[in-house]
């Protein structure tokens, strides 16, 4: 299977704590791969690395094959992404954010497949409305259309729900599988919600403390869960819950 | 192509800013004032300046107190002020972003480090151009309306300079044009200091801050200051507007026109503050692209 | 007895007067003021120059205005000049026109090759406006070729004239006037100067001169007193 996503001994130390600790993974191609790990446990930095908003210590990172470090612009050009809260200009409307993120991917659309897009993610309403008047849920459904903007081949998505109603949270839902699974897309995901991982998620790496602890499909991983003594009791109703607590919490 | 595209947008961000315009509104409002100020006391504002004098010439009180002394004062006021302006839009640039989250969002695209600080560099020096053109509409041409033409009269601490209205209006553009590069200097200190931040009143407040202090050093004429630091503080040079408007004379005493005082003082001035600038971004560029953002 | 004593004092008065003049100096002066009452008033066109250490200032085009026999405005039609308070005494009639004063012969001197008669005034009244003046007249011409004049307010002038085309009424072609000034200074942190290197030259007397070159003069065409009233 082809692979999108190939990251090797990755390592980011700062001052006095190491975030990320030799973090090795690969994504495949039209994957959806599931990221996950307690807050603090190294997710956001790891993204960061590889959209490089941060420079690793040490490590390597290919995109389709060529390394990050030399390839940056071929890279991110084929990539989208949504880095935790999205955060946008509140005095520009949705059509206006899309243009600027077109142009600075290099790209000039029409206006009309602009407005398609926003209708994709349910803004096609208020394209022409600041974002200062958006709800949290629009600004993540805005985010969302400025990362496909260039019609990526990869999504980077942390906590994609972060804020959404459970309409909305389903929406996502529905949009990632329909973009991974009907467009070919592959997506990385971070969330908190394992339940929704569970959902969506072919494949997922769990870290903590910067360290990978487990890396397999969520099959195995769920049938893995499902030989533990934990599915026994009552309240455990979540088996990648009981899993996932039982490898990162001491 | 691509800077060019990252040039326009951050001109477009800039201008769809409610803050970009308070700058715009704030110079017209000064000016205004000023003007109106010097309407109704202009008379004892030029006494001021030939007060030891009276007894000894005639002063043409009513002749100095003409369009291009009423810019000349303007200029004056208005150039101690204008860098805080300045900044509060360059200060914004990174940090501003950065502060607001926006600035993760644009370092994901395919726009190399280098390209965003050198087009956010360009955007805030033809804000600086836009913010003098329209200081020079009202400063120069309202005042040129309101108060007529005649001969200019510079005040020096120790001596005044009259320079005839047919030698005059070279002087104003090329001292706008020095004026531009002082400003675009501000605008890249403010950048350079933005890339450290994640707030913008940071950097805003410490340039302002940076320019008072080396403005207090350069008046205070202390000796050991004048030696060292002076000649090569920016707030020295960034002065040399006023270069434009200094006059060589003959043995005779009378003014050459067409002449600049000092003209190689001018030259060294511009050239000094093209070096901050390139300094500055450069610094600027160098720090950005090590940064690790955090935001 | 009371009439006659009165009368008998003043004569003596006018007498003591015309005793303490040099009869010399007093018949030269009225021979030139002769020749300079010959113009009751002239427009002139001129250039000015300024040489005063503090002030910078191009050839200004000016027009002179007289009017007999102490008013004179020097004014800059389309420009600045800064015009000293005692160009008003670059007209002799200034001095000329005095009525009660003593005039004393102070041998002579060279005027720019012209041996030339001093005499020196000195006015009575305590209103004149002038205190002293010393005229250096060429006998030849009855023309004042340099003079100084002292007065209350303004300090001293020393004037010196050459003549053209209009010599015969007394008119001059240049006058060069020195005068004292006082020193330019503003208080510091006031114009926020920028500094180009050039130093203010010290030690320099405190003076200052302007030259008019006169151009053409329109005689006796009439003026109104209102334009000297500024």
């Amino acid at each position: 299977m082809k692979t999108v996503l190939e990251v090797k001994g990755l390592t980011k130390r700062f001052a006095d704590f190491t975030a990320v600790d030799d973090l090795s993974f690969s994504v495949p191609a039209g994957s959806v791969y599931g990221f996950l790990g307690q807050n603090g446990a190294g997710k956001s930095t790891t993204i960061r690395m590889l959209l490089t908003l941060i420079k690793p210590t040490a490590g390597e990172i290919l995109f389709f094959g060529k390394p990050l470090a030399s390839n940056r612009h071929a890279v991110l050009s084929k990539l989208g992404a949504i880095v935790e809260k999205p955060d946008l200009y509140k005095y520009l409307n949705g059509l206006e954010h899309l243009r600027i993120f077109s142009r600075l991917s290099g790209i000039h659309p029409q206006n009309d497949k602009l407005k398609d897009l926003l209708s994709m993610v349910g803004l096609g309403h208020r394209l022409t409305s600041r974002v200062g008047t958006y709800s949290q849920g629009m600004r993540q459904r805005l985010a969302l259309a400025c990362a496909l903007v260039n019609d990526p081949e990869l999504l980077i998505l942390d906590e994609p729900t972060n804020g959404l109603d459970p309409q909305g949270i389903a929406d996502m839902r529905q949009l990632i599988l329909q973009l991974s699974k009907e467009q070919g897309k592959t997506i990385i995901v971070s969330s908190h919600l394992l339940s929704e991982m569970e959902m969506i998620a072919d494949q997922v790496l769990i870290i903590d403390k910067g360290k990978k602890i487990a890396e397999a499909s969520m099959e195995s991983l769920l049938k893995q869960a499902a030989t533990l003594e934990l599915q026994q009791q009552p309240q455990r109703r979540f088996f990648l819950e009981a899993y996932f607590l039982s490898l990162t919490t001491p | 192509m691509m800077f060019f595209d990252v040039l326009r947008i951050e001109l477009f961000k800039v201008f769809r800013r409610p803050r970009t315009f308070i700058a715009f509104g704030a110079i017209a409002m000064i000016i205004l004032l000023i003007q109106f100020a010097l309407k109704v006391n202009g008379q004892e504002f030029i006494l001021f300046f030939t007060d030891s004098q009276t007894d000894t010439f005639d002063i043409p009180v009513d002749g100095i107190l003409n369009g291009y002394f009423v810019c000349v004062a303007v200029l004056h006021i208005i150039l101690v002020h204008v860098p805080l302006l300045v900044a509060l839009i360059a200060g914004d640039m990174i940090a501003g972003e950065a502060n607001g989250g926006t600035l993760r969002m644009l370092a994901t695209k395919p726009v190399t480090r280098s390209q965003l600080i050198i087009a956010k560099f360009a955007a805030s020096a033809l804000y600086v151009i836009l913010l003098l053109l329209w200081m020079a509409l009202f400063a120069l041409v309202g005042s040129l309306l309101l108060f007529g033409s005649n001969d200019l009269v510079v005040f020096k601490e120790t001596d005044l300079h009259v320079i005839s209205q047919t030698d005059v209006v070279w002087r104003f553009i090329a001292a706008f044009f020095f004026a531009a590069l002082a400003l675009i200097m501000i605008a890249s200190l403010s950048i350079l200091l933005s890339v450290f931040a994640d707030n913008s009143l940071g950097p805003i407040v410490a340039t302002v801050c940076i320019v008072i202090i080396f403005t207090i050093l350069q008046q205070l004429k202390v000796p050991v200051f004048e030696q060292t630091i002076n000649p090569w503080s920016f707030t020295t040079h960034m002065l040399g507007w006023k270069g434009f408007f200094y006059v060589e004379k003959t043995a005779d005493g009378v003014t050459i026109p067409g002449s600049i005082e000092q003209p190689m003082a001018l030259v060294k001035s511009g050239l000094i503050l093209i070096g901050y600038s390139t300094a500055f971004l450069l610094a600027a560029i160098g720090v950005y692209r090590r940064k690790d953002i955090l935001s | 007895m009371k009439k006659y004593l009165l009368i008998l004092g003043c004569v003596l008065l006018q007498a003591s007067v015309l005793l303490a003049s040099d009869p010399e100096a007093v018949q030269l002066l009225s021979q030139v003021k002769k020749k300079y009452d010959l113009v009751n008033d002239y427009t002139a066109s001129a250039r000015l120059v300024t040489n005063v250490i503090f002030i910078k200032a191009p050839v200004s085009q000016v027009t002179v205005y007289y009017r007999k026999p102490d008013q004179l405005l020097v004014k800059n039609q389309k420009g600045i000049s800064f015009i000293p308070k005692g160009t008003v005494h670059i007209n002799m009639n200034n001095v000329l026109a005095l009525t009660n004063f003593e005039a004393l012969l102070s041998g002579t001197e060279m005027v720019d090759g012209v041996l030339c008669k001093v005499v020196k005034i000195f006015p009575l009244s305590e209103e004149e406006s002038i205190t002293r003046a010393t005229l250096y007249i060429d006998p030849e011409q009855l023309l004042v070729r340099r003079s100084v004049v002292s007065t209350k307010e303004s300090g001293t002038y020393s004037i010196k004239m050459k003549y053209g085309a209009f010599s015969w009424c007394g008119l001059p072609s240049v006058v060069d006037m020195e005068f004292n000034t006082r020193d330019y200074k503003l208080p510091k942190g006031t114009t926020l100067d920028y500094d180009n290197g050039t130093k203010k030259a010290e030690g320099l007397p405190q003076k200052g001169k302007v030259t008019i070159q006169y151009q053409q003069y329109t005689l006796n065409k009439g003026l109104p007193a209102s334009l000297f009233r500024q």
